[in-house]
């Protein structure tokens, strides 16, 4: 049971550092204003991604 | 009522991502790109906007011509902006390190969303130093220098495959 959680912890820490590293490799390519235009949606995304799991009962 | 409001930040959540593709999609649309097409009567060799730099595969714009042919040139600059563009724009010929000659000097000038062209012809035996052997291939450098810019073009002038050989006739 617990060799099952730290094995889900570390396939979730290898699809953030994956998804983190396609990002940035990405976001290299995007204009200042590109850039500060996906940060402001991605704190949305995250913000109403959070509300959405507070209304679940999360 | 509250079921409303939990898939409005679902949907709010949808729309965030949705906008961040958009933004990459605009951002990588909006620019200035610049292309080429060199046509040496064969076959027609096209560089594009991404295809400029020798990356990772090494890849540098290059055509080959024969002796006797020509290569016209089509470099199209597109503004892919709100704005208009215009930059001058300077075509020189380098053989090594050495500036052979300027082969054009224009203004290419685009209205937002348009695009310019800029044409010239080389023919390959203009190219070629006097007396140069006809069994060696030369090798020339085509440079285009706008504003900030600078592309490489490789051109390769094939040797003469029959090449006119001097025999000496003994004398009898």
């Amino acid at each position: 049971m617990k060799l099952e959680y730290i094995l889900y912890a570390f396939g979730i820490l290898l699809c953030i550092a994956g998804v983190g590293y396609l990002a940035a490799e990405y976001v290299s390519y995007l204009s200042e204003a590109g850039k500060l235009g996906s940060l402001a949606l991605t704190v949305g995304l995250f913000a109403f991604l959070g509300k959405y799991f507070q209304g679940l009962g999360w | 009522m509250a079921a409303k409001k939990k898939y409005l930040y679902l949907a709010l959540t949808l729309a965030c991502f949705l906008g961040i593709i958009l933004i990459f999609v605009f951002d990588g649309y909006i620019g200035v790109y610049d292309s080429i097409v060199m046509d040496n009567g064969l076959y027609e060799q096209r560089v594009e906007a991404d295809q400029w730099q020798p990356g990772e595969y090494n890849y540098l714009a290059s055509i080959d011509v024969d002796r006797d042919g020509r290569i016209d040139f089509t470099y199209t600059v597109e503004n892919h902006r709100f704005t208009g563009y215009e930059s001058p724009v300077e075509i020189s010929l380098y053989h090594g390190q050495d500036k052979v000659a300027v082969l054009l000097t224009d203004e290419a000038s685009a209205a937002a969303f348009g695009t310019a062209e800029i044409t010239w012809s080389l023919e390959a035996a203009s190219l070629l130093p006097a007396d140069y052997p006809e069994d060696e291939p030369y090798n020339a450098v085509v440079v285009i220098i706008r504003g900030e810019v600078n592309r490489q073009i490789n051109i390769g002038i094939n040797s003469s495959p029959y090449p006119i050989k001097t025999i000496i006739v003994p004398p009898e």
